[in-house]
């Protein structure tokens, strides 16, 4: 009898040891994707999408939210150096971004996958480098350019303007009432780029056109050597030194001008078109519907050229431990439903055929300058070297008003950066 | 009567600690020594040697030149501002007074903190709008020197420093207070019955006998300094433009690039620069002891 009890115990003790082990090996089974995205992406429409990819797979995405802005990159690239992949990540639009990673040896390769086929044609072209597509497009097509608050344009009695020098009166105007005529702030608190990259395609590309950028690219052409970008940067420190930009012009931070923008104080904002939803998100979507308008850099003679900033890219190290889910994730994100659920909560320019999306009045602007084919795609995305350390640059140009040190590093830094990704040419 | 021998320990005992010494020191000191000479980058397959070329890349940027000079004027003004405000709290709290502990622990602890935070909490009073600082001047009625302390280039560097003696001060404090309580009672109550006058104590007995302390805090001070990092990358991260860039930040930037061998070129400047400054001052403070 107690040889019964002493054997019965022994069995429900080693019962009770192995049964935590049998739930561990069921548990290594399950996979938990890690999904790495900027810390000021708008998280809800992929929160959303990755509930429903749980409920159907059981398989669970991990959000990780890095720095945002080009310390993102550098952190990517780090990581890539340790060979601590994520499993997906967000990154810019463009194709340096595969010459920044190594695509051929490190990211998976979509170019024969079903999934380009849900894809705009125009996109696959801006994703393709080589023939070969490693970055699955997500977001959507907007512009950087200025967006402006439509109520104070009422109240001093103004239009967008029709050319530069209309610009200018419209900022003379609001600073004569009281208002902050032009800000620009981006979340690091370092602003100043959206002036001379929105001007570009209205001064500099007119003037080197597209054969002027493909020397740029194959650094046949020097930086230095474009007056019209001079022009641009001259036209930018001349604004500033008249007043026209808010007062600590080094150091507006994005937090602020929204919420001086939405507080009815700022005329016109100098934006990428993440500003719409961060407004929405702030003073609903009524506000952005009923306030917001938006018009490109004007040059001296029209309204000027809209800046495209195509939408960012999802990108999958092949090296990656869960390669085969993580790419399956992607088919899912880009099924029809879930880039409907995206372009519902990130309103814009839609990139996939099927999906459905509403755009906000100042969108419906910039799509009217696409469809006039009066518009351009930011000229940073049609190089593969990058114009590194800008904002600092123009910093300095805001600090000493000396355009011509300004250009000259600024190409000191492009041909540098191309020659450290072993770009041809450089 | 027995004579005592002295017996030496086998130096394989010294085998232990050298390879420790080897692998986490000079292991990665010689291989960045070796990097230095390359082109050594993120997106190369293979390091080449370069020779002087890195160095050559170094010198013909404005960017490191500034970098360069903003470190010496960071280094030498932190050095003399921190051991003038350390010495004069150390006199101070180096008479008998109420409360004197309290006081010595309390000017000691904002070494205590780590340098990131108190970059964060003196970016809030920095604030040029809602900032302690410029709120306190505007209720003293002297709001006509309320300025943009981090973002206009004129204090940007100057707003960095003063935050780094506010830190460090109460290190130094602690250094010569060591100092002052060595002194023998004896020579305060001479120079006393002499009838010597504090200055004339201080330049007599303090200043001379606290040169130990001071030699130890002026070169850990220097070499500290010079490595700056932290407090400007959370400050101004180099702005605005470049005129708080200093060597480690412009490190920074490089290796964020991928661009490994020149990073590593520019950290052996920086080392180069502390050992060139470093040295003299040290062989020069410890022949003013040994003089004394």
């Amino acid at each position: 009898m107690k040889k019964g009890i002493l054997l019965s115990a022994l069995a429900a003790l080693a019962l009770a040891m192995f049964a935590p082990l049998g739930a561990v090996a069921e548990g290594q089974k399950e996979v938990t994707l890690t999904y790495v995205l900027q810390n000021t992406t708008k998280t809800t429409a992929v929160e959303a999408i990755f509930a429903a990819y749980k409920a159907k797979t059981g398989v669970s995405v991990e959000i990780q939210a890095l720095p945002a802005g080009e310390e993102y990159g550098r952190l990517m690239q780090t990581r890539f150096a340790t060979n601590d992949y994520p499993d997906l990540f967000e990154m810019d639009p463009g194709t340096k971004q595969y010459i920044k990673f190594r695509a051929d040896e490190t990211l998976y390769d979509w170019t024969s996958d079903p999934v380009i086929k849900r894809i705009a044609a125009s996109t696959v072209d801006f994703q393709t480098l080589d023939g070969k597509i490693y970055g699955i497009p997500w977001g959507s097509t907007g512009s950087m350019g200025v967006y402006y608050n439509k109520a104070v344009f009422k109240a001093i009695g103004k239009t967008p303007p029709a050319k530069w020098g209309d610009l200018v009166g419209i900022a003379k105007a609001a600073k004569a009432v009281g208002y902050i005529p032009l800000y620009e702030g981006v979340k690091t608190g370092w602003p100043l780029q959206v002036f001379s990259l929105a001007g570009w395609t209205s001064f500099v590309d007119p003037a080197i056109g597209d054969a002027g950028v493909r020397k740029l690219e194959k650094n046949e052409l020097r930086l230095n050597a474009i007056p019209a970008l001079s022009d641009v940067l001259k036209r930018q420190y001349d604004i500033m030194k008249a007043g026209y930009v808010q007062d600590n012009a080094l150091s507006g931070t994005y937090e602020e001008q929204q919420e001086l923008f939405g507080q009815g104080k700022i005329a016109m904002s100098l934006q990428i078109p993440g500003f719409l939803s961060a407004l929405e998100q702030k003073f609903g979507k009524q506000f952005v519907i009923d306030n917001v308008g938006w018009f490109p850099m004007p040059s001296d003679t029209d309204t000027g050229i809209a800046t495209l900033t195509p939408a960012g890219q999802i990108l999958v190290p092949r090296l990656g431990k869960n390669v085969e889910a993580a790419v399956d994730l992607v088919r899912f994100m880009t099924e029809k439903a879930n880039v409907d659920i995206l372009y519902q909560n990130m309103p814009g320019i839609p990139v996939y055929l099927e999906a459905s999306a509403s755009l906000y009045p100042a969108q419906e602007e910039v799509l009217k300058y696409v469809k006039a084919n009066k518009a351009k795609i930011n000229v940073q995305n049609r190089l593969s070297s990058s114009f590194t350390d800008y904002p600092k640059i123009l910093q300095a140009l805001f600090i000493d008003g000396n355009v011509q040190a300004a250009v000259d590093l600024l190409d000191e830094n492009y041909r540098k950066t191309g020659k450290a990704r072993a770009l041809p040419g450089f | 009567m027995t004579m005592e021998r002295r017996q030496n320990y086998p130096y394989w005992f010294l085998l232990p600690a050298f390879a420790v010494f080897a692998l986490l020191y000079l292991t990665p000191t010689l291989t960045g020594l070796y990097y230095s000479f390359t082109d050594w980058n993120i997106n190369k397959k293979t390091i080449d040697f370069v020779g002087l070329e890195n160095f050559r890349s170094l010198f013909s940027d404005r960017k490191m030149v500034a970098a360069l000079w903003h470190t010496l004027i960071y280094a030498f003004a932190v050095t003399v501002i921190r051991n003038s405000v350390g010495l004069g709290m150390a006199l101070v709290l180096n008479v008998k007074m109420r409360f004197r502990n309290l006081f010595r622990t309390v000017f000691f602890l904002p070494y205590m903190i780590s340098p990131l935070i108190i970059g964060y909490l003196f970016t809030a009073i920095y604030h040029p709008a809602n900032g302690l600082l410029n709120m306190g001047l505007k209720g003293a009625g002297l709001g006509v020197f309320a300025v943009d302390w981090l973002n206009d280039p004129r204090f940007a560097l100057f707003s960095a420093i003063m935050v780094d003696v506010w830190r460090t001060s109460g290190f130094a404090m602690v250094i010569y207070l060591a100092g002052l309580q060595m002194i023998p009672g004896e020579l305060y109550e001479s120079a006393s019955l002499d009838g010597a006058r504090f200055t004339q104590t201080f330049r007599h007995i303090m200043f001379p006998l606290i040169a130990p302390s001071l030699t130890i805090n002026l070169v850990l001070s220097l070499i500290g300094t010079m490595k700056v990092f932290v407090m400007i990358l959370v400050l101004t991260n180099g702005g605005p433009g470049y005129t708080t860039e200093v060597i480690n930040t412009y490190i920074m930037t490089e290796f964020s690039l991928g661009l490994y061998g020149l990073g590593t070129a520019a950290n052996l400047v920086l080392t180069a620069l502390i050992v060139l400054l470093g040295f003299p001052v040290l062989i020069l403070l410890r022949k003013r002891e040994v003089a004394l």
